[in-house]
């Protein structure tokens, strides 16, 4: 008997389209785990009436065979934060608790394209705002692995779906490592594309020089295969680039040995289980043939201080959106800017109010420069390093993802530096702009997920997907 | 590090409680001086903010087709079945001046 809520999107695809398993069988089982675990873990905020309809309709369509797609009846956890046309969407905020997409985003229109069906809309940090989803409007999310600890954020809804058997895969947004650091929290994979490689049109903005839609998935080819249907150019995301242009596979053959830049970081920061986690993985990577240095990039360590510059920043431009006239929460008061000021007081969160005053603080007159310009010009020196590294032929940088495995709710969020330190793995990659992973790299005695990071050159996926395979297959007997 | 809260609270369109502002100003004061550490990176010889920016420096155009929205059904109602106070097909919103 196949456990229909373990199966890869790979395993799944086959055995549709083997007509082994339905589309209605396949959701069917998805739906049932919801209801079973959806209470405790809170990972949707909204599960969709009509996913069953829709797997019924594929159902028809595959037996009069016709084209369905090559995503068709694979069913997906869809963060809150990206549209799908005519329904609730609301950043887990007060603010849009009301709110309906007037528009598909490009990735969802992709992956409707594809057959995918969406099973529910996932918690998350209010507006991807947070690194623990505890930041919801609507209570946090848990950790499936121990539910007094938190699944990591702000994609934590998504994440924990696809860690608990909820969803097969799914869609989160990634600002500072909003995919990866929960990935690495619940034991699954999480990708931060290439700045540019996915359209952010109908992704919410929080910090638009740092956004990106990416998969979480269960596998590093699941990722592939969805980041495969997402990417590319969309006239309506100025940003996006070709893809294909940009892009230049480095795997020449199927044993490619490669350089692997092995971070040099603070050991005594971080939890020694994680440390020994990522030698581990080292010794993994050695075993496979590939060449391991030490690499140590001067300005890395200023990521996290120029990251809370710049996204705060941008956050206090972004969120000028919401005065309560043209949509979400309006609170009436004396007059106009009054309006403004109790809609966007009761709307908003402690933290996004926390962002938006310390991005007007550092972006106004005085301190523009010494804050704001300051790290823009730090943002360039970091891009150079990463420029440097792997021009030196170094092909992925390795670390730990996160600092530590999942820390219990509540233990950090009356600390918003604690918390922003939660970052200083995964900052770097989304200052530089090149992707980046999080694969699952084995669990604490104590039974927590603990993940490792792999940064990749501009557009360079490939080689994520390419080592990332690698290593799952060379660990697959000892992680499992 | 002199923070004036109310007035930062003012320019953020957003009110603070009394027990907040407190709050929030140590907040800041620490948030701050912990990304001050800016400070001490060379950065001389750059050209700020365009410096750190993370697109091409050519101007990205397209054509404003409305085919390219895939509108189904009449947009205006769309769009102003989301917005919390209209009038007649408009979006009604409280004096700018006061009369």
């Amino acid at each position: 008997m196949i456990d229909l809520n373990k199966l890869t999107i790979k395993k799944a695809r086959e055995l549709i389209k083997n007509k082994e398993v339905s589309c209605q069988e396949l959701v069917s089982a998805y739906l049932k785990k919801i209801e079973e675990k959806n209470k405790e873990i809170n990972a949707y905020l909204e599960v969709f009436d009509d996913a069953i309809k829709q797997a019924q309709e594929l159902d028809e369509k595959i037996k009069n065979g016709e084209d369905v797609g090559e995503l068709a009846g694979i069913p997906l956890a869809i963060k809150d934060n990206i549209l799908i046309k005519g329904r609730l969407c609301s950043s887990a905020s007060r603010i849009l608790e009301n709110y309906h997409a007037t528009y598909d985003a490009t990735a969802i229109k992709k992956l409707k394209r594809a057959g995918a069906i969406f099973l529910g809309r996932t918690n998350m940090d209010e507006f991807a705002m947070g690194a623990s989803t505890e930041n919801s409007a609507f209570g946090p999310t848990k950790n499936p692995y121990d539910l007094e600890r938190v699944p990591g954020g702000s994609s934590g809804g998504s994440i924990a779906s696809v860690a608990s058997g909820m969803a097969m895969a799914g869609l989160g947004s990634d600002t500072g490592g909003s995919l990866r650091q929960p990935a690495s929290f619940c034991g699954v994979v999480g990708l931060s594309p290439t700045y540019g490689a996915v359209s952010r049109y109908g992704l919410m903005a929080m910090a638009s020089s740092f956004d990106q839609i990416g998969p979480t998935t269960k596998t590093v080819e699941d990722a592939e295969i969805l980041f495969n249907v997402i990417k590319g150019q969309d006239k309506m995301d100025s940003t996006s680039v070709d893809y294909v242009k940009h892009s230049v596979s480095n795997i020449s053959a199927n044993n490619h040995k490669m350089k692997i830049g092995v971070l040099k970081y603070d050991r005594a920061g971080v939890d020694e289980e994680v440390n020994k986690a990522l030698d581990d993985s080292v010794e993994v990577f050695r075993k496979l043939g590939h060449e391991i240095v030490e690499v140590d990039p001067p300005h890395i360590k200023y990521s996290v201080p120029c990251y809370y510059i710049l996204v705060p920043a941008e956050v206090s431009s972004n969120m000028a959106r919401f005065d309560g006239v043209r949509y979400g929460l309006s609170v009436g008061g004396k007059n106009l800017i009054d309006d403004y000021m109790e809609t966007r007081t009761k709307g908003f969160g402690n933290e996004v109010r926390r962002r938006i005053m310390l991005g007007t603080y550092v972006l106004s007159a005085g301190y523009y420069d010494a804050y704001y310009n300051k790290a823009q010009k730090v943002r360039a020196l970091i891009k150079k390093d990463f420029q440097k590294i792997f021009e030196q032929g170094v092909s992925i940088i390795l670390s730990p993802t996160s600092p530590t495995p999942a820390f219990k709710i509540g233990e950090k969020s009356n600390n918003p530096l604690q918390m922003y330190l939660e970052d200083i793995f995964t900052a770097p990659a989304k200052i530089a702009g090149v992707p980046a992973i999080s694969i699952p790299a084995g669990k604490s005695k104590s039974g927590l997920p603990i993940g490792i990071h792999m940064m990749a050159s501009w557009f360079e996926e490939d080689t994520l997907f390419y080592l990332g395979k690698q290593y799952e297959n060379a660990t697959a007997s000892t992680l499992a | 590090m002199e923070i004036d809260i109310e007035r930062l609270a003012l320019l953020a369109r957003i009110k603070l409680a009394d027990k907040e502002k407190e709050k929030f100003k140590q907040e800041f004061e620490a948030i701050l001086s912990y990304i001050s550490q800016l400070e001490e990176v060379d950065t001389s010889g750059l050209e700020g903010p365009s410096a750190g920016r993370m697109t091409t420096e050519e101007n990205i155009t397209r054509q404003d087709d409305p085919d390219d929205f895939n509108v189904t059904g009449d947009l205006s109602e769309i769009l102003l079945k989301e917005a919390p106070l209209t009038h007649k097909g408009f979006v009604k919103v409280k004096n700018v001046f006061a009369k």
